[in-house]
Parts: C-alpha cells; sequence; structure tokens
C-alpha cells in the first residue's frame, strides 16, 4: 500500500491521565498519523462530539469505569443516535466482568479489549487495535 | 438409651440420701413387723404345745376314770355271779387286780351294805362272828339308815380303819351312794378326807360308786331299783395317787389343778399337779384352759396353767434374735446408703464443676471462633477491596516501567540499567501477586454458580490457557476419561489448571514432563488425581504447600507467587471435599482432591 495512509481521527474516552499517555505512546508505531482528541468523561464525550463544527472521529476508544456518565451510557446512546452509529467503538477497559462484556456487545460496541496489565503487553494491544481498525478494516466515510 | 437412663434412674435413687432414711424406717418398719410375727408364731406354738398337752391330760384323766370303773363292774359281775361273795373271794378278786401295782391311786375296793335300824344289832353279830369281835357301825348313834362297809381290800391297817364305817352317815358320800342305788350307774363323790387318811401325806380323795342289785328286781324305775337294791362296790381314791399314776413322769411343761364343779376355790380343789400358778403365769390368758368333764355324773373341772419358765424355752429367743439381726441389717444398709449417697454427692460436684469449667470453656471458644470468623471475613474483603484497587496504580507501575524498559534501555549507565531491570521485574512480580491475590480472595467472596461440570471440558480449557506454557516445557499432558461433578465450573478449572501448571513447572529438567489426570469413583465421591513426574515434595511440607503464601523454592529457581495450591484448596474445601499430596523427592508428585459426582438428573 504505497498510497500514503490519510490522517485518523481518534476519540479517546479516559479518566486515567497515565492511560491516556500510554495510548498516546501505544499510537505513536501507528502507520497512519492519528490525531487523537481525549474526553475525561462521559458527559464531555457527548458534548465534544455534539459540539459545532465537529468533525466526527474515525474511532472511538471507550473506558467503562467514567466519572458522571460511564462507558455504557455513552455507548448506548452513541449507537442510538443516527449521527454516530457507524463509528466504530472499542471498549477499552480494566474490567473482564463477563456482564461488561457482554453488555458492551449487546449495545452494539464493535470490540472489546481489556487493558493488559504489563506495558509491553498494553502497547500490543494498542497496536493492534490501531492495525485492525485504522489500518486494515475499510471505515465507512466521513 | 431407655435402660440406660433406668440404670440411671436406679443410681439416683440408692445414691440418694433420702433412701439411706427411707431404707432405714422401712428396715426398722419390716424389722418390727417381722419381729412381732416371730413373737406371735412362737407363742401361738407354744399355744398349741399347750393346749395339745392339756388335750393328752384331759384324756388320760377321762380314760383313767373310766378304765377304773370297770374294774369296779368286774367286782359287780363278781357278786352278780354267786349268791353270796365270801370275805375271801372278795380279797381274792382285789389280789388279783394287784391294786398296788396297776391301779395306783386306789386306796381301797370295798362293799358297803345298807342298813336299816332293825337289822342293825343282827348285822353286828353276823360280822362279829366272822371273826371281827369289835366291828361295829361307826359312828355310834341312832340314825333311820345304816351303811357298813363289810369288805374292803387290801384289808391292811389302813384300811381296817374304814371297816364298819357308815358311809351314809356323811352327806357327801350320801349324796353319791343315793345317786348310784337311784340311777344304777357308777357315781363319784365329792371332795372327801378318806378315813383311811392319817396324819401324814393328807390327800383329798373321793370315792367311786357302783350300785349292785338283786338279779331279778325291777330296775326299770327308781322305786324299783331302791327294793332290789343289795349294796355298793366302791373305791376309795387318793386324788394325789391316781394323778401320779395318769401323768406317769409327770405333766411336762404343763400343770394342772382340778377342781369339783365348776367353782374354782381352795376348798373345792381335788388335786393340784405342781406349783400354785403364779399371777405372772395366769396372766396371759391364752395359757390358761379350763375344761369341764364328767366323771360318773359328777363335774369336774380341770384347770390348766403352764408351768413356771415355761416361756423361756428356747424358741423365745428367736424373736429377740430376728429383731437383733434385722437391726443390724437395717443400720448397715443405712450406713452403706448414706456411703455411696455421699460418693455420689462429691462425684456429681466434681462433674459438676467439671462440667461448668467446660462449658465456659467452650462459650470462650465460641466467641473466639465468631470473632475469627469475623476477622477472616474481613481480612477476605479487606484482600480482595485492596487488591482489586492496587491492580490499577499497579498497573500504571508496571506499564510505564516496561515503557521505560521499552523507550530508554541504552540510555543509562550500568547501574541504571540494572535499576530499571529490579523496577520492571518487582512491578511484574508483584501485579502476578495482586492477581493471584484476587483470585484468592475472590473463591470466598463470590457466591458459586452449582451445576454439573463435565471434568473433560474442564480439562480440554484449562489445558488450553495453558498452551503457552506447556509448549514451551515441552510437556506431555494426558488424561483418563474423567466424571461430569456437581461445582463452579470457573473454579474448579482454577484447580486444575493450578495443579497442571504446578506440575509442568516443577518439572524435572532431566528428563521430559509428563502429566496425567486420572479419577476413580466410590459412591458418589469422585477421587482425581493429576500426577507428574517432576522434582516431587518432601513429604514432611505436605500440608504447609497448601498454606498461602508459603514456597518451598527461591524466587530465582521457580516463579510463582505461593498463592496456587492454597486456592485450589479454598476451592476444594468450598466443595466440601479434600486435597492432599503423595509424593516423594524425585520421584514425582501426585496431587488427589475429592469432588462429588453429579446425579443422573
Amino acid at each position: 500500500m504505497d498510497t500514503a495512509p490519510s490522517q485518523a481521527q481518534v476519540l479517546l474516552v479516559e479518566d486515567n491521565p497515565g492511560d491516556v499517555a500510554l495510548v498516546q505512546e501505544g499510537l505513536r508505531g501507528s502507520r497512519r498519523r492519528v490525531v487523537l482528541e481525549v474526553a475525561p468523561d462521559g458527559e464531555a464525550a457527548l458534548k465534544l462530539l455534539r459540539s459545532d463544527g465537529a468533525v466526527p472521529p474515525d474511532l472511538i476508544l471507550l473506558d467503562i469505569n467514567l466519572p458522571r456518565k460511564n462507558g455504557h451510557e455513552v455507548l448506548a446512546e452513541l449507537k442510538q443516535d443516527p449521527a454516530f452509529r457507524a463509528i466504530p467503538i472499542v471498549m477499552l477497559t480494566t474490567s473482564v466482568r463477563s456482564a461488561d462484556i457482554r453488555q458492551a456487545y449487546v449495545q452494539h460496541a464493535n470490540a472489546y479489549v481489556a487493558k493488559a496489565m504489563g506495558g509491553a503487553e498494553f502497547f500490543a494491544r494498542i497496536e493492534s487495535i490501531v492495525g485492525f481498525w485504522l489500518e486494515t478494516a475499510v471505515l465507512p466515510p466521513r | 438409651m431407655s435402660r440406660t437412663s433406668k440404670n440411671l434412674r436406679l443410681v439416683q435413687i440408692f445414691h440418694n440420701p433420702v433412701t439411706a432414711w427411707v431404707i432405714l424406717v422401712c428396715g426398722i418398719a419390716v424389722t418390727a413387723a417381722a419381729w412381732k410375727i416371730s413373737s406371735r408364731y412362737v407363742s401361738e406354738r407354744a399355744e398349741e404345745r399347750f393346749v395339745h398337752r392339756t388335750q393328752e391330760i384331759e384324756l388320760a384323766i377321762a380314760d383313767r376314770m373310766n378304765v377304773y370303773e370297770q374294774a369296779l363292774w368286774g367286782g359287780v359281775g363278781l357278786f352278780r355271779a354267786s349268791d353270796r361273795v365270801t370275805r375271801k373271794e372278795w380279797r381274792d378278786y382285789v389280789e388279783v387286780l394287784n391294786i398296788g401295782a396297776h391301779w395306783p391311786g386306789i386306796q381301797g375296793m370295798g362293799f358297803s351294805v345298807p342298813v336299816t335300824p332293825e337289822e342293825r344289832a343282827a348285822h353286828i353279830e353276823a360280822i362279829r362272828a366272822e371273826g371281827f369281835p369289835e366291828y361295829t357301825i361307826r359312828p355310834e348313834g341312832e340314825r333311820p339308815l345304816y351303811s357298813s362297809i363289810v369288805f374292803l381290800e387290801p384289808f391292811d391297817w389302813r384300811n381296817q380303819r374304814a371297816f364298819g364305817f357308815d358311809m351314809w352317815s356323811n352327806a357327801m358320800r350320801r349324796e353319791a351312794m343315793a345317786r348310784a342305788r337311784d340311777s344304777g350307774v357308777a357315781a363319784t363323790s365329792g371332795i372327801i378326807t378318806l378315813v383311811q387318811e392319817t396324819d401324814q401325806d393328807v390327800q383329798r380323795g373321793f370315792l367311786t360308786y357302783l350300785p349292785l342289785y338283786e338279779p331279778d328286781g325291777d330296775l326299770t324305775n327308781t322305786e324299783g331299783r331302791r327294793r332290789a337294791f343289795r349294796g355298793w362296790v366302791y373305791a376309795a381314791f387318793r386324788a394325789g395317787d391316781l394323778m401320779g399314776g395318769i401323768l406317769g413322769s409327770g405333766g411336762g411343761d404343763v400343770d394342772f389343778e382340778i377342781f369339783d364343779g365348776t367353782e374354782l376355790n381352795d376348798d373345792n380343789r381335788l388335786y393340784r399337779s405342781g406349783l400354785a400358778p403364779t399371777d405372772s403365769i395366769r396372766a396371759p390368758t391364752q395359757f390358761a384352759r379350763l375344761r369341764e368333764i364328767d366323771v360318773q355324773g359328777r363335774t369336774w373341772t380341770l384347770h390348766f396353767y403352764p408351768k413356771a419358765g415355761y416361756l423361756a424355752g428356747a424358741d423365745d429367743s428367736t424373736p429377740t434374735l430376728i429383731a437383733v439381726a434385722g437391726l443390724a441389717i437395717d443400720f448397715l444398709l443405712f450406713y452403706l446408703i448414706s456411703a455411696l449417697a455421699y460418693l455420689h454427692r462429691r462425684a456429681t460436684r466434681i462433674a459438676e464443676d467439671m462440667t461448668s469449667e467446660l462449658r465456659s470453656a467452650k462459650a470462650d471458644l465460641e466467641v473466639k471462633v465468631t470473632e475469627l470468623e469475623r476477622s477472616n471475613d474481613e481480612l477476605e474483603k479487606f484482600a480482595y477491596v485492596a487488591s482489586h484497587d492496587l491492580q490499577e496504580p499497579l498497573r500504571m507501575v508496571a506499564s510505564y516501567a516496561d515503557l521505560f524498559g521499552k523507550k530508554y534501555r541504552g540510555h543509562f549507565d550500568e547501574r541504571g540499567e540494572e535499576w530499571l531491570g529490579f523496577l520492571i521485574d518487582g512491578a511484574h512480580r508483584m501485579q502476578a501477586l495482586v492477581r493471584d491475590l484476587l483470585t484468592y480472595s475472590r473463591v470466598g467472596q463470590r457466591e458459586y454458580n452449582l451445576g454439573a461440570v463435565d471434568l473433560n471440558e474442564t480439562f480440554d480449557s484449562a489445558v488450553a490457557d495453558l498452551m503457552v506454557a506447556i509448549e514451551e516445557s515441552d510437556a506431555e499432558i494426558t488424561k483418563d476419561p474423567l466424571p461430569v461433578v456437581l461445582g463452579d465450573a470457573g473454579q474448579i478449572r482454577l484447580v486444575l489448571q493450578n495443579l497442571i501448571s504446578n506440575a509442568i513447572k516443577f518439572r524435572d529438567p532431566h528428563h521430559a514432563s509428563k502429566v496425567h489426570v486420572g479419577a476413580s469413583q466410590s459412591g458418589d465421591v469422585c477421587t482425581l488425581f493429576v500426577r507428574d513426574n517432576g522434582i516431587g515434595i518432601d513429604p514432611e511440607f505436605a500440608d504447609r504447600i497448601f498454606v498461602i503464601f508459603q514456597r518451598l523454592h527461591g524466587k530465582d529457581e521457580y516463579s510463582g507467587t505461593g498463592i496456587g495450591l492454597a486456592i485450589c484448596k479454598k476451592v476444594i474445601e468450598r466443595h466440601c471435599g479434600r486435597i492432599w499430596l503423595e509424593s516423594t523427592p524425585g520421584g514425582g508428585s501426585a496431587f488427589f482432591f475429592t469432588l462429588t459426582a453429579a446425579g443422573e438428573d
């Protein structure tokens, strides 16, 4: 693929700055240029998406355990909203509770990835998310 | 159980001080009753003996009187047999009887004839003519009717005093003589003093008269009998000699008095066998016996009474013996039961003390158990919360340590590089520890989902999870067909996974690792085992390995947190099973654990 990959827009909904930094670090290895926007909680994320002139992201990375509106609520709202329902949402969370996993898919999450415990593993997972969703998969056109 | 409680009740009864008193009182009552009964028995025996003896005496007297009467009737027969009985013939008859030897008590047998005043002179002359010039009818004096003893044998000096005596002149004799004459049967007189008596050994006496009639007289009525009357055949008795002869060697235990008539006074007493009855003897009325007998028309009253000392016979000691022995036994029993009761009380007190100590110890223990359970519970909650919340910051530490390692390796000096290595290693070990701790506390915290678990599937799933480790170690994992058990699938998988993982981890580096999972079943208990050919474990540590954080090897030899087997033990015990190890160092290990087989349904 010699056509230079275009810039990709990613929204990360994550309250933990440490995780934000790790994700940023993980995205650094991507072949595509990734513009990362971060929302520290669920409400902020929705507000950001719905603000005037906002460009909808190509991919949303959504934590579950969030202040104010949690990941499940954000997911449900976005998947019911025709304006956002087509955007792939990958749940990125420490929870491995089967209830969380199941609920996410029922609400039409596109993938569920657990945050790995170690740094190396974490980066590997971020890389594989980017590799699939931003490099392999063909996403709906803007 | 009812027999035990019955025995217990028996023991309680006999180990009771009240029982001792009750038994003492009852015992004394029984002894008293026995004493009374035996006393009565003895006295009844004595009375029986007494009555029997009196009957013997009474019968002997009556018999003797009858027999003596017969002897007199023999005399009557003699007169009837001939027209005229001579003095010599009468003497012969009496001699044959041998009165002295065979008829004791008869002073003499004689013949007396009635004599009218008109006949008197001729009568005296006739007797005198027989060679008795002194003969006369005594006492002297004029009387409307006389009688005279003409024959009296034996005709010794004593009897000769009565020769010619007019018995009709004496009222007591006359009554009997008239009665014999008028009735035609024997008649005995009242008490008299025989004419023959001297001053020595005076005995009371009586006379028995038999009437002699003309052979052709009319004897059907009194008048006829009087007309035909010829005289009296009679005997004179000395009562002392007569009764002495009847009783032989004495009356045994019994004395008696004979009274003429029914009035008991000294004048009427014909005979007394021994000492006069004393008040003390007379007192027990059952021992005084009065019998009336008819002796030839005369009523005699026999008064029997026991000889002095009769009651003090050998039998008398029996009631005393019973009383003494009975009381001795009573008090012995009382002492015995009192002692038992005392011992029982003491034993009971000791037992109660021990019981109360035990009870308080048990209460203490229960409090401690409750405390322990609570603190254990809290500890588990704490462990869960702590390990759960520790995960986030730890993830950060580990992730950034990794990040450092990745980005900045080569940027530090040698020491910096080493420290970074320690940082990364420590963070990862801590992560593993926290993860295992969380797993361990989850086993206790989470409700477990009971269901049928096919261990074959569990095995496959566990092996799949361990695939990386299995491939790295080139281990061979095999299994027998495994049963379906009852339990929480996730937790049981944890057990199998831990055991297989351990088996691989502690493999013997000198040969290929082989792990085998098998099962056996007995009833509804399934015993499973995970056997390896690894380094084995010293039996000394067989129990310690199941304790949390216990490690037998250094961290640099074998990795691990020391929680795996503690988790296994916790899971199995929550399933009401057992887990144990059979192993020898160098000989491999076999972990066994039991689970409940799932039923058909």
